[in-house]
Parts: C-alpha cells; structure tokens; sequence
C-alpha cells in the first residue's frame, strides 16, 4: 500500500495538468473535473486509513526513495495518527471548497481550478513528508497557489493581502530554511552521511545554544503560520481579502501547518530549547487567546471577526501543544480538526451570505432567521460548534486542552520546568473560551436574530441545492467529531505517545556540549559513519495501555442543538 | 622587491627630464621673432576660408580604421616570416637547417590565418565598404 | 616546433564555432536580401508599413536554423569529449586545457546561445533590425566563450574575455534604430575597452612578480614570490576586470544601460551566457590561479581574493536587490537582479576559496539554472514585444497578460519564480544547492543569511511583475490587429527553457551528478 500516499499527493496535480490542457470556455467542463479530481482523491485518501488499529504509533504506508542521491535527499513520505486525520480533513475539505466555489468563482474558472489543485498537492505533500527538505518543498509549493487565489479573486484590497501574505510566509520559511540547512550540516557531522530524514534530524543532539537558535528559527516560521500573537497581522488582511474558497483552505489548513510544524518539528527536535523558551510561546499563545476574542468583539465585518476568532482558537492549539502532555497534545490536534471544520464552515456561510449581498458588515443583516431558515440552522450549528458547545466539535479539544494544562504540572514531563505555572495558563485559556462565546453568540444575534429592517434583506433565498451541499457534510463532521471523538482520538493517541516519549527521551539524554551528536551513539563511533538503523520507528509501541485515554467528551446527546 | 624596479623608475625620471630639459631650452634661448604674418593660420599660401572644423564624410573614417585593421594584421606576417622555419621543423635546429622531420605546420598556420583575413575582407568588401558609392 | 594534432581533435568546439562563425558571416554577406516588409506589414497602418518597408536581413530564414544546427553540433562535440576529459589535458603549450570543468560550462553557454537564438528571428523581424551578422556574432562571441572557460593561462583569459566581449559589444548595438541601443553599444565598449586594458595591466604586473603567464605555474610561484605588493596590485586589477564583465557592485555601473539598451534576445545571451563564461574564468584564475595550500595568504588571507569577493558579493546581492525594487521597467529590473544574481553566485566562488572543492558542483548548477532562466525570460518579453518599436517594458504594461497570452505568463511566472528561489525550480534547487556549500563553513554563514535575506526582497519585485500579469486588468488596449511576434520558434525557445528550469529544480539530481563530475583541472 505504499503507493497510496504517492497517488493521494499527486493526483490533484495530475488534474491540475488536466485542467491546464482544457479550453478555458469550458466553465462547466472544468468545474466538473476540478470536483471530480477532489472527490477522487478524497476517495484514495481514506485508503490510508488501513493499517491503522490504535495500536500504531510510528509511520504507516512509508515511501522511502532517493531524489537527489548525492544530497542525501529523499522521497520520504509516511502517515502516522498524527497526520493522518489533517490528510483527511484537507481531502475532505477540498470537495466541499470545489462545489462551494461553483458560483462564486466566475471569472478565470481554469486558473482557479489549477491552484487549488496545485494547493492540495502541496498540502498533502507537507502532511506526509518525513524529509525535511521535501516537507521545505511542499510548504513552499503552497504559498504561490494561495497567493494567487487571494490575489485573483480576491477583494478590494487583494494585491495588498496577497503580497503581505506571501512576505510574512516568506520570511519564516527563509529562517526555516537556513535552519534545515544548518541541521543537514550537522547530522552530516555527527554521522558522515547527507540526510534530510525527519528520524535522523530527531537522533540528532546539538548544544543548547544552537538548538535555540534553531528553534527560533523553527518557531519563528510555524508561528507566523498559526499565526501566534503577535505575528497574526497578515491573517485578517488575507482572510478578509480572499475569496470564499481560499479563506477555507487558510483557515481549515494552512493555518494547521504552523501547529502541525510545531509539533512534528520545532518540539521533538529542539527540547532543551523548547523547555526554555516554552513559557515565553505559552504566554504568546495566552495573549493570542485574549487578544484575538477581544478583537474580534470589535469587528463589524463577519470576516474579520472570524479572522481574529482563527487568532484565538489557534492560540489554544499553541497552548495545548506546549504543555507536552497526551491529554493536552491530544486535546491540540483535536482542536486542530474542529477548528478546521467549524471555522471553514463559518466561512463559506459568510460566502453564501456574500454572494446574496455582496457584503459583510452586520449591521447590514438582521432577522435572516425567518428568511433563511436552513441557512440560519446550519449557521447555527457551525457558531456553536465554535463556541464550543458539548455535542459539536469545538468542544473536545477545547475541553482536552484546558484539562491538560490543568494537568500539565503533575504528568510524566513534570522536570521540564514549563509548567510551573500551569493552573494559571488555564484558568487564562478558559477565559478566553467564555470570550469566544460572547463574540460569536453576539455576532450570531446581530445577523441572525431581532427583527428583518434592511428592506435588501426581504427577498433573500434561502440556501439553494448545491449550498446545502457544501454546508451538509461539514454539519456532518461537526456532530460526529462533538460526538464520538473515539474515532479520532483512537489513531491519534498512539502517535502523540510516541512524540511525547521521544521528546522526553531526548530531553533526559541532555544537550550535546560543543559537538553534535546523535541519540543511542557513542561518540567514538562516529568514524565509522554508519547510522545506526532507524530504531525510533520500533521503540515507542506501547501507548495501547496507555492510562491516560482521555475521558470521551461529554455522553452523545447532551450537545443537541435547539 | 619593490628594488628591483629602480631602473624603471630612473628610465623614466630621465626621459621626463630630458624632455623637460629641452622644452626649457627651446624657451629660453630660442629667437623669437614674431610678425602679424608668422602668426596667421597657414593654408598653403592662401587665408583661411572658413572654420578649421570640417565635417569629413564617415567614409573617411571607416577606410581608415580598415587600412588600420588590415595593416596591423599584415604585419604580424613579419614576425612569422621570421620564425617560418622553426615553426616548420619538428626537432633541433642548427642555425637555419632543421635537423629534424620538415613539415607544413608553419605554413598551413599562415594560411589558415590568411583565409580569416580573406573572410572578412570579403565580408567588407560586400558590404561596400571599401567602395565610395 | 612541435603540434599535436590531438589538440586540434580536442578543442573541436571551439573551432567549429570559430568556423561557423565565419561560414555565417560570409553567407549572410553573400546572400540575397528579399524585400519582405510591406507583405508582412499589411496589418499596420500604410503610413507606418512603408516606413518599415526595408530589406530585413530576417528574411534569410535559413540562417536560425544553421546556427541553431552549429551549436547543437558544438553540443555534440562537447559530449563527444567528455569521457576524455576525466583526466585534464594542457593543449597549445598549456595555454588551454581540457577538462570536464570547461567543457560543461561551454556546454551550458551554448545551450543558452541555442535557446536565445531559437526565439531571435521572430523579435529582429518584428523589430525591423536589419541585422544578419548577429548569428556570426554570436558565434564567434561563444568561441571566445569556449577560450575563456578553458583558459590555463592568463594570455587565452584575456584573449577569451576580449574575443567574447568583441562580440557583445556590436550585439548590443545593432539596433540601430534605437537610441537606447547605440547609447548601450557605446558605453559597454568603452567601459569594456578600458576594463580590458586593467585586465591586461593586472597579468603585467602578476607576470612581472611571478615570471609567467600559466594560471598552474602562477600558483607554484606564489611561495617564491618576489615582490607581494605589484603581485597583490595585479590581483586586484584582474579580480576588478573580470567582476566588471559579471557586473558585480561597484564594477556594476554599465549593466543597467546596456542590459536594457540591448536588443532583447541579445540581453538574455548576455545575462545568461556572458555571465557564465566570465565566472568560469573567475574560477579558473581564483582557484586554478591563486591558491596554494602552501601560501593561503593569497586566498584567504586578510587582502587575499576570498576577502575581496566576500565584499564584491554582499555589496552586489545587496544594492542588486534594493536598485531592482525602484524600477519600474521590466529590462532594468532584470538587469539589477543579474547584478544581484552575481552577488549569489560569488557566494559559491567565496565557498571554493574557503569550504573547497565542495562549492563547484553548486556554482556550475547555479550557473546552469540561472542561464536558462534568465533566457527564458528574455524570450517571453521579447515575444510580448507590441509592435515595432514597442517593446512591453514598463511594468504597468504587462497588466493583465495572465488572460490575454495565458502560456506566455505561465512560463514568465515560472521563471520569475526560479529566479526568486521557489521550488520546485532550478533558482530554488541552485540557492540551496549553493547555501548547503557555503554553510560548511561557519564563517560563511552570515554571507548565507545576507543572501537569504535578500532573496526575500527580491521576492518582492519579482512578484511585483506576477500581480501585475494576474492581478491587474490591462490599461489600455493593444494596437488593433497586432499580431504578436509569438511565432513557433520563439514559443519554441520558451518551452525548452521552462521544460529545463522545471526539469532542473525537480530532478537536480542528475545534473548535480554532472555537475559533482565536472572536476577542475590542476
């Protein structure tokens, strides 16, 4: 089955090229092929999911071929329960942005059809590269796509969003770059071998002082991807700027890739540093949280405050992924995937909103409810699900990750002095929760609720066929995520153990002093050049008896919706 | 060393002095015997009509830089000629005769350089640019 | 006097370009001029078609094709010699040498000549340049090209840079019609003429302190040197003339003019080909010439080369970058990213003098994947050219291309993106490439980060051009009936550049193999 990471890559590239050699009159032909190419590949997609039993904690379905021989490049791609559910939710989500763009895009159908196929490519790729310099490819590969549909079909603004988008982007990943570089350099060192792999780059012990220089750099890239505080400037200006379709994927994916980079990356491979300016990250994400909601309780414009909601929700993902727990880590990815789904979904709202009056401000809108009463269902269910309501998917991970900060001091990691104060960073965290539910209820008021005055809001229909479409699903994954998060978290835990011990393994082995050098390595064996074999994939197994399953969200039926 | 150059340096100190030196003289002991006529423009015996700046037609310039060309490339058949029979001998020489093997490479050298020549004067001479037309 | 005829067997490129060269010349002067410019201009207003109604030395359509067929041939020969040149070997009494080095940097001028003159017909006719010597020109420009990268002794440098330079110099003139053109032409040359004269004086005085000429025998003399400082003085003169001919800053001045004034395939060549020839001698004299294990004062001393260019680069990618931000015409601002291109490349001739052998493979797959870039690009203007005398050159113009010439923006966004170091472009794959050598060394690595802060500016105006192609609806309309001088082989050059510079930075691998084998000799 190692073909199936391959073919799930690359065949959205495949109807890239498809589309690029269609006559582009063919508006519908190619809308067509675009959702077909999506839905296929979210159809192979799910063939990952074999293999995995909840007992698998390393990487499945592993392609491991050499790209660039003399630089120690590889085609290096694998899943684990960690990437395996953000794989799903881009497969997912590319369909529903397919068939949501339908009308909305009008104008260059070709082009758009070919860099959100392009984009998912890239998506995929970075998920399942275990090579630095591939994942550094396909992070890359992202960027230009995204700055096109922003900068396309974008709005007002859109030159000013799309380039402030690719220079923020830009900067980190340049750090993340002379970062990987510098990593190559000294595995080459401590080993005699080129190699970019992802189990070669984690054996690999350097001093203190340079792995805080290269996490600076790791953080510095991930961070303005999350978008951490205070480096989340360009994210409302994107969000607001871009079409429907691209905030979606922004939203319900790029964002992901700072989180996912964290944790795959800047955590496991830096601890000393990570345990040293882990509280300063904390207190970012602390700010984040606060800032972002009361931010977004400023806007008049539903994108933004979406926008600034994404600033909050991911500050909450920093959070439980710094608190280097299985509850919290657990609780992070989890929130990871509900903020996908609840977020993009409150964007395409905004869109179908859009669409029908080519505005945003709420102050437009008003008394949609009796006009539109599906659509007000629907928006209902994805507001609540991002306050985070039991029953809907906001919940779970908001719930693992304050229950895991709680926890933070008392677990297996407690000698890393981060969690000192950890019941505060909490209690801060939980405030900005309640802060999330006076901004969205507020904003659900104003647009839904009270009485129908804009006489332009008379005769607004309601949600048609294909928008049912779109929305359906998402509600759909809504409930089964608030609901039955075992499904989820069953792959998931596994994984996050494995990291979670690697992590502590390398942190207690201590930091090299002056020269680099890799775990489970005798320095006097160096000469000899040869690596050890790749023995983190074996150890790390036992996370089935894990005790620290976390408690299944609230019973099903609690969460129903009014 | 920097020494080393000290004759260089004297060369050169004594040319300058030397031409300065007899400036000088000229100046100081020259006659000088002026008139209205010895100090007029000359044109072969009839005054000046006109401005000394005249355009010429490029042609002038262009035959000229040609001439130049083929000249200076002509004369490179000197130093050949006179090292003609070394070039063309393989093996010690004792004074003009070769002791060695005999061969064409001197003289195959000097065509192929000729026939380069030959290409661009036929390229000149197609463009017009020898001719006045 | 003895002559191997093995030498002649082993610089067969370089005299079948000579040859070609002068075969071109005489065909183009021997042959018949039709009258083709009222037929092809019958679209144009009357006015405007007769005055354009001159013979057009594009008519001789056979001449592309020729000297698209030499080069390919030049190509093979280059093939042809590669397996003998594993081991190096001196020709001409060590004037010359051959080895894989020189070869594959030949190799990469003539494929970037090839490309360039593939798309040249299509822009000289629509320009109405009367000018069919540019072939022979061409030619005999790479000859001195091919002279120059297997240069072993300072004497065929300084006959290659000349021959080469010879040659760009009328090129860059022979839009007569253009100001601009005849403006550039003058200052190239005479910039160049006296940049020759430095060069020249700088081998005085290194034979006058050394007692030689050969690049090898320079490098033996320099632990018996005799006299440091006129040795050092003709370093530098020779270090100041080859960096004028990469256009690194201060020796920069001319590139902006000439590289816009120039007829726009004949930039790409300069940018593409002349750069990678002059840097090919750089390598020669720096490392062939100047370092010795022995003496690294030389190389890596306080005044030694190492430093020199370690300044020359970090001012180059620096003020390349920020001058290229405030323009506001396509040919300048490519221009000052070539001089910021040189700043990233001298990168990797710092990393010869300090990391070693390890930073040639880089340079030549930098050099490779720039060429064929920068040619590519230059295709794509010159195939957007709006009509005689009009070049699409100001920025504001090339609003809106992503909807009306789709293909010609995808491959300009292309290359764009390689030269800002996108992947999965050759421009990414050489930065990288480039980086990961020089950072085997911690002193480089503030260099590194330079670049790479630069590279970020650089993706600014890069990018700057891509919104204007996608993002902006076009101004004003084009000239009624105007068709585009996108003609088959000109789309043709296009392809083959974007087929490479994708190629390169998605399988670096085997060109990096090529690259790793192309040893330098001595």
């Amino acid at each position: 089955m190692s073909w199936i990471l391959t073919l799930t890559t690359f065949l959205p590239l495949l109807g890239a090229l498809v589309c690029l050699l269609l006559p582009r009159e063919e508006v519908g032909l190619l809308r067509g092929v675009g959702l077909s190419v999506a839905l296929l590949t979210f159809l192979f997609s799910l063939g990952i999911l074999s293999g995995f039993n909840g007992q698998t904690a390393g990487f499945l379905h592993e392609v491991d071929l050499p790209w660039v021989q003399a630089l120690g490049i590889r085609y290096h791609l694998g899943v684990d329960g960690i990437s395996l559910w953000l794989v799903l939710l881009t497969t997912f989500l590319m369909p529903v942005v397919m068939l949501s763009s339908w009308s909305a895009i009008a104008d260059k159908v070709r082009e758009f059809t070919v860099a959100a196929l392009v984009l998912e490519t890239g998506m995929i790729g970075g998920f399942l590269a275990l090579d630095l310099f591939l994942f550094y490819v396909f992070f890359e590969v992202m960027l230009i796509p995204m700055y096109f549909i922003i900068g396309v079909w974008g709005g007002e603004r859109r030159l000013y969003a799309a380039i402030k988008f690719v220079l923020y982007t830009m900067v980190g990943s340049l750090l993340l770059l002379v970062a990987i570089l510098y990593l190559y350099v000294k595995v080459h060192q401590a080993t005699g071998t080129w190699s970019f792999a992802y189990a070669d780059m984690q054996r690999l012990v350097l001093s203190e002082r340079e792995q805080l220089y290269c996490f600076a750099a790791f953080a510095l890239a991930f961070c303005i991807k999350v978008p951490l505080f205070p480096l989340h400037t360009w994210l409302p200006d994107a969000h607001v700027e871009a079409p429907t379709a691209g905030s979606v994927i922004l939203a319900s994916v790029l964002l992901k890739y700072g989180t996912y980079g964290l944790l795959r990356f800047a955590l496991p491979l830096f601890p000393h540093a990570v345990a040293e300016v882990g509280p300063l990250l904390a207190a970012l994400s602390l700010a984040g949280i606060i800032y972002g909601s009361l931010v977004a309780y400023a806007q008049r414009d539903i994108k933004k405050l979406i926008a600034y909601s994404s600033v909050a929700h991911m500050g909450i993902v920093v959070l439980g992924l710094l608190m280097l727990n299985t509850k919290a880590v657990n609780g992070a990815i989890y929130q990871m995937l509900a903020h996908g789904i609840s977020t993009g979904a409150l964007f395409l709202c905004v869109g179908v909103l859009y669409e029908r009056r080519h505005t945003r401000r709420m102050e437009e809108f008003g008394g949609l409810w009796a006009q539109m009463p599906v659509f007000a269902g629907f928006f209902l269910i994805f507001t609540l699900a991002s306050v985070g309501l039991p029953g809907l998917c906001g919940f779970v991970g908001e719930f693992l990750v304050l229950a895991g900060t709680m926890s933070a001091g008392r677990t297996a990691f407690a000698d890393v002095p981060l969690f000192g104060k950890a019941h505060l960073y909490a209690a801060l965290a939980a405030t900005g929760v309640v802060l999330g539910a006076v901004y969205m209820l507020w904003m659900f008021q104003r647009v839904m609720l009270g009485p129908n005055e804009n006489p332009k809001n008379r005769k607004l229909r309601d949600l048609t066929l294909r928008e049912g479409m779109v929305l359906t699903p998402m509600a759909v994954m809504a409930f089964w995520l608030g609901l039955y998060p075992a499904t989820f978290l069953r792959d998931m835990n596994p994984a996050v153990h494995r990291t979670l011990v690697a992590f502590k393994e390398k942190y207690s082995a201590g930091a090299a002093d002056a020269e680099p050098r890799m775990l489970g390595q005798d320095k006097n064996k160096k000469e000899e050049g040869q690596p050890p074999a790749k023995q983190d994939k074996e150890e790390g197994q036992p996370p089935a008896q894990q005790p620290a399953q976390p408690p299944a969200a609230s019973p099903p039926g609690t969460g129903a919706t009014p | 060393m920097t020494v080393d150059y000290a004759p260089t340096l004297v060369a050169l100190l004594f040319g300058l002095g030397f031409s300065c030196l007899f400036m000088a003289l000229a100046v100081l002991f020259g006659p000088k015997r002026g008139g209205e006529t010895k100090l007029s423009p000359f044109e072969c015996g009839s005054d000046p009509i006109g401005s000394p700046r005249v355009r010429f037609s490029v042609k002038f310039y262009q035959v000229a830089i040609l001439f130049l060309i083929f000249d200076i490339e002509a004369a490179f058949l000197y130093p050949w000629a006179s090292q003609f029979r070394r070039l063309s001998c393989i093996g010690p020489m004792a004074g003009l005769s070769c002791l060695g093997t005999v061969t064409l490479f001197g003289f195959v050298e000097m065509l192929v350089f000729l026939g380069t020549l030959g290409v661009a004067l036929a390229y000149v001479w197609r463009k017009r640019a020898i001719g006045w037309g | 006097m003895s002559f191997d005829l093995e030498d002649l067997r082993r610089t067969a490129p370089l005299l079948l370009l000579s040859a070609a060269g002068l075969v071109l010349l005489l065909l183009e002067a021997f042959s018949r001029v039709r009258l083709i410019g009222r037929h092809y201009h019958k679209k144009l207003p009357p006015e405007t078609s007769e005055a354009y109604a001159v013979p057009l030395a594009g008519s001789r359509t056979y001449l592309m094709p020729l000297t698209v067929l030499f080069l390919a041939a030049a190509l093979g020969l280059v093939v042809w010699l590669w397996p003998e040149a594993a081991e190096p070997h001196y020709l001409y009494r060590r004037m010359l040498v051959l080895d894989r080095f020189g070869l594959l940097l030949s190799g990469v001028c003539i494929t970037a000549a090839a490309i360039g003159a593939l798309g040249a017909p299509a822009y000289l006719r629509e320009q109405r340049m009367e000018f069919g010597e540019y072939y022979a020109l061409l030619l005999l420009s790479l000859a001195g090209m091919v002279m120059l990268v297997s240069a072993a002794d300072l004497v065929s440098l300084l006959l290659g840079v000349e021959t080469m330079s010879l040659g760009a110099y009328v090129l860059t003139g022979s839009w007569r019609r253009s100001p601009r053109s005849s403006e550039a032409a003058m200052k190239y040359f005479l910039m160049g003429a006296f940049v020759s004269a430095i060069l020249l004086y700088g081998i005085a005085l290194i034979y006058g302190s050394t007692g030689t000429t050969e690049l090898a025998e320079v490098r033996a003399h320099l632990s018996e040197m005799r006299s440091a400082p006129v040795f050092y003085l003709g370093m530098f003169f020779l270090l100041a003339g080859l960096a004028f001919k990469i256009a690194a800053v201060p020796f920069h001045m001319w590139a902006p003019d000439v590289y816009e004034g120039a007829p726009t395939p004949v930039t790409g060549f300069m940018m593409a080909a002349v750069k990678t020839a002059a840097f090919g001698g750089l390598i020669r004299l720096c490392v062939g010439g100047l370092t010795s294990g022995r003496v690294p004062e030389v190389s890596t001393g306080p005044t030694g080369w190492v430093n020199v260019l370690f300044v020359l680069s970090a001012l180059s990618m620096t003020l390349g970058n920020l001058a290229a931000l405030r323009q506001e015409n396509i040919k300048r601002l490519l221009a000052y990213s070539s001089i910021a291109h040189a700043g990233y490349l001298l990168v990797g001739v710092v990393a010869l003098g300090v990391v070693g052998d390890a930073a040639r493979a880089p340079l030549i797959y930098y050099l490779l994947g720039y060429a064929v870039t920068v040619v590519g690009a230059m295709a794509v203007v010159a195939a957007l050219a709006m009509g005689p005398g009009q070049e699409r050159l100001p920025i504001e113009q090339w609003a809106g291309l992503g909807q009306r010439h789709p293909a010609m923006a995808l491959a300009m966004t292309l290359f764009l993106l390689s030269l800002g170091g996108f992947p999965p472009t050759a421009g990414f794959f050489g930065k990288f490439y480039l980086f990961r050598a020089a950072l085997q060394n911690p002193s480089l690595l503030l260099l590194v980060l330079l670049a790479i802060v630069n590279s970020l500016v650089s993706v600014y105006y890069y990018l700057r051009i891509v919104t204007a192609m996608y993002f902006r609806t076009p101004q004003e309309e084009e000239v009624e009936g105007h068709v585009p001088a996108a003609q088959g082989a000109l789309r043709l050059a296009v392809l083959l550049a974007a087929l490479l510079v994708l190629g390169l930075g998605v399988w670096p691998g085997w060109a990096a193999t090529v690259a790793e084998a192309a040893k330098l000799a001595g």
